[in-house]
């Protein structure tokens, strides 16, 4: 047994960390938001390799798994760093480096160019989108699909009974429209997909339980993006107690502070516990591993956010306002606790699975 | 990360569920409910459980121990969970009494003492807590006086669990004036002249722990443990030694959730949305729960507990709460009747909230770990 990262997983973080430190502090979060193009942070994901995570090295990717989806995850959610397209094009590299030579090749060429990104909902976990094919044309409607605007290839997944049929439709085809879905998390991207008879290309297929493989790997993905945003805001948290003084002394000297830190510390670490075992799992392909990462998901959705919530009340008015830092971690704390299913949506597949 | 067992501890793990399924299945009947009616039943389970190689896990093996390393030890947790093992009701002979016994006791307590742990015919109990003394330890008053060879201890000690059924006590004593350094730590027989017991009933209206009067009791200087002055730093090594225990909880959460999940599984209550979502986030924390104990145990084997090791009950002792209310809840007014036995849900209901108070209370536990792991100012 071993419950923490591998030496080599370890590097990983290292790597990620420092690089979100150099080239993604809040300061550049903040420009390339306010200028409303945050394709630098895709560019930067893509110069690092974080675009192969999931793909092995002789496909043309840089290897790993869940495990280093995890790693990533955790890193850019501290540092609330965009990287939706980055997510969407890892979701989808298992499947296509399965779905025979065609997938794989758009699979590869993801890695260094605009990737191929599944369309699904965003707002539910992953699942099919309800795809209508007749003649190789496909009609469908997807809300919130994230990294959508960015991407050079559409995958549809297609629901054929035991496999899943995976279909690429190009962007520029007839009857494709992507609208942008700004959120108010501007590290966001999401955008509204909708597919009108667009033509399309069969790329093979897989089996009905790579889906939801992939179904895990997003809702264990989305968990360790706010495990790192709501450590982050830990962090925040307590420097700011420790030097605010309010009646002579450092505010963190008062019991309801320090009582609320803890309990931030709890949740933090429990979220951390959840999201380790559910990226394990899912990399092991454990039997377990839906359940895991609805656990991870859930969980992580509601104790994030009270972590969130409990930063923002100890910062006080400063950290209310748009110049403070904090907004951008309390933000994508409340988009990723919805995006890929919220709590409840995730506590349903707990109860599916227990068989209640 | 791996969560799977290492090869040379699968190995264990078998032949600890084997043995525990085991002795589970020879034990006589249901567990009784009652301390006082447990109490043949523990010992008859624990001498097989002795006879099996299991008493004293942790403990070396020159004291009739295993030497089990943190991790079999928490394998064993698990599958005593699994087993459906009873209530131990001597955890602080053998978690507590014990080991310190066996790091700072003399050869005659430890050839004294330590068999009967093991076997399970000693109970011991814990006379720390003070009327005067809970969340601060060291305001005690009990005093030790010498009296030729020996002691004579007097003074009083509270929330003594299972001191009714106890044949020996560990306490600890004031010999001197310093705060800390005038404390003393005894091994105290509860037979002895001028011990008085008498049972504390909680608000079920159970004598589950003890009020223990001690006047002008004598004790031998034998039964010291420990320099003279020198009991603090005893007592703060008996309280972490039970860090397995409690960095991995020590409810059968596991038993707990499936029971809830069958209890829920094909009622009416199943078709409540918010029934079933109530049931995955209770179920969701107690997986998670696994892994905070299975993280602590890891920091603790590489020698600086971590952030993980201080969470535990701040995660544990809310959990079982809410666990124990949710199906409570399930069960209407008809879970709260008095009459026969009590629905055995309420009663961990109610022990849970025991449990937030005993050693070192929720808010004690809060102050520990913004000041020592996250570094926040003393007032």
């Amino acid at each position: 047994m071993r419950v923490t990262l591998s030496e080599e997983q370890d590097f990983l973080r290292e790597a990620v960390a420092g690089v979100v430190a150099r080239e993604a502090s809040f300061a550049a979060v903040r420009e390339w938001t306010d200028a409303g193009d945050v394709s630098p942070a895709d560019e930067m994901a893509r110069r690092q390799g974080w675009t192969g995570i999931g793909l092995a090295e002789e496909a043309g990717g840089q290897g790993g798994g869940a495990i280093e989806l995890m790693v990533l995850a955790e890193q850019l959610g501290y540092g609330a760093v965009p990287w939706d397209p980055t997510l969407a094009g890892c979701l989808a590299l298992p499947l296509l480096a399965a779905a025979g030579p065609a997938a794989a090749e758009l699979a590869a060429a993801g890695v260094d160019g605009p990737g191929a990104i599944l369309v699904v909902d965003g707002g539910r976990p992953l699942s099919f989108p309800g795809a209508a094919v007749a003649d190789e044309l496909i009609s469908l409607t997807a809300r919130h699909v994230p990294g959508a605007a960015a991407a050079a290839h559409l995958i549809v997944a297609v629901d054929a009974g035991d496999e899943v049929e995976l279909r690429a439709v190009d962007p520029g085809a007839a009857g494709v429209e992507i609208a942008p879905l700004p959120l108010v998390d501007r590290t966001r991207s999401s955008a509204a997909v909708s597919l009108d008879r667009s033509p399309s290309t069969a790329l093979g297929t897989v089996p009905a339980t790579a889906l939801t493989a992939t179904a895990s790997l997003a809702a264990m993905a989305l968990a360790a993006d706010s495990l790192g945003a709501a450590a982050r805001l830990l962090e925040l948290t307590v420097a700011y107690v420790a030097e605010r003084r309010q009646f002579g002394v450092p505010v963190g000297s008062f019991q309801a502070v320090k009582h609320a830190a803890a309990q931030m510390l709890v949740d933090v670490e429990a979220c951390r516990s959840a999201v380790s075992y559910a990226a394990w799992a899912v990399d092991d392909g454990a039997e377990d591993a839906p359940l895991a990462a609805a656990v991870a998901k859930s969980h992580a959705a509601v104790a994030t956010s009270r972590v969130a919530d409990r930063a923002l009340f100890l910062h006080g008015a400063i950290g209310y306002t748009w110049e403070h830092d904090l907004q951008f971690l309390f933000k994508r704390v409340k988009s990723d606790a919805v995006l890929f299913g919220s709590a409840a949506a995730h506590q349903d597949q707990i109860a599916t699975i227990l068989g209640v | 990360m791996d969560f799977r067992d290492a090869p040379e501890d699968v190995e264990f793990r078998l032949e600890a569920r084997r043995a525990l399924e085991e002795i589970v299945a020879s034990l006589p009947g249901e567990e009784p409910a009652t301390i006082e009616a447990k109490l043949p039943y523990f010992r008859d389970f624990q001498a097989k459980l002795n006879k099996a190689g299991y008493a004293g896990l942790s403990w070396p093996r020159e004291y009739g121990g295993r030497d089990a390393t943190l991790t079999e030890q928490a394998i064993f947790l698990e599958e005593y969970d699994r087993a459906g093992a009873p209530d131990r009701l001597n955890t602080l002979g053998e978690g507590l009494a014990g080991p310190t016994i066996i790091d700072f006791g003399t050869e005659e307590q430890k050839a004294r003492f330590l068999p009967g742990i093991l076997a399970g015919e000693e109970i011991w109990c814990q006379l720390f807590s003070e009327p005067a003394a809970g969340s601060d330890l060291a305001a005690l008053e009990a005093r030790a006086e010498r009296d030729g060879d020996g002691w004579r201890l007097s003074g009083q000690k509270v929330w003594t669990s299972r001191a009714q059924v106890a044949s020996y006590g560990i306490t600890l004593a004031r010999t001197g004036p310093d705060r800390h350094r005038g404390i003393t730590y005894f091994l105290l027989p509860m037979d002895a002249p001028g011990v008085t017991v008498r049972p504390l009933r909680h608000m079920l209206g159970e004598a589950e722990f003890n009020e223990v009067f001690l006047d002008d009791v004598p004790v031998a200087d034998g039964l010291r443990v420990g320099e003279v002055d020198g009991g603090w730093k005893v007592a703060m090594a008996t309280l972490s030694y039970e860090r397995v225990a409690l960095a991995t909880g020590r409810v059968n959460l596991r038993k707990l959730l499936d029971e809830l999940v069958e209890m829920v599984r094909g009622s009416e209550a199943a078709a409540d949305p918010a029934v079933r979502r109530k049931l995955a986030e209770l179920y969701a924390r107690a997986r998670i729960q696994r892994v905070n104990g299975l993280r602590a145990l890891a920091s603790l084997e590489g020698g600086t507990p971590g952030p993980e090791t201080s969470i535990g009950k701040l995660f544990s002792a809310p959990l079982v709460e809410d666990v124990a209310d949710f199906a409570v809840s399930l069960r209407g007014l008809d879970a709260q009747l008095e009459e026969g036995e009590l629905d055995p849900w309420l009663r961990l209901a109610y022990q849970a909230r025991g449990t937030s108070i005993a050693g070192g209370t929720t808010f004690i536990q809060r102050n520990i770990v913004a000041e020592r792991v996250l570094g926040l100012p003393r007032a």
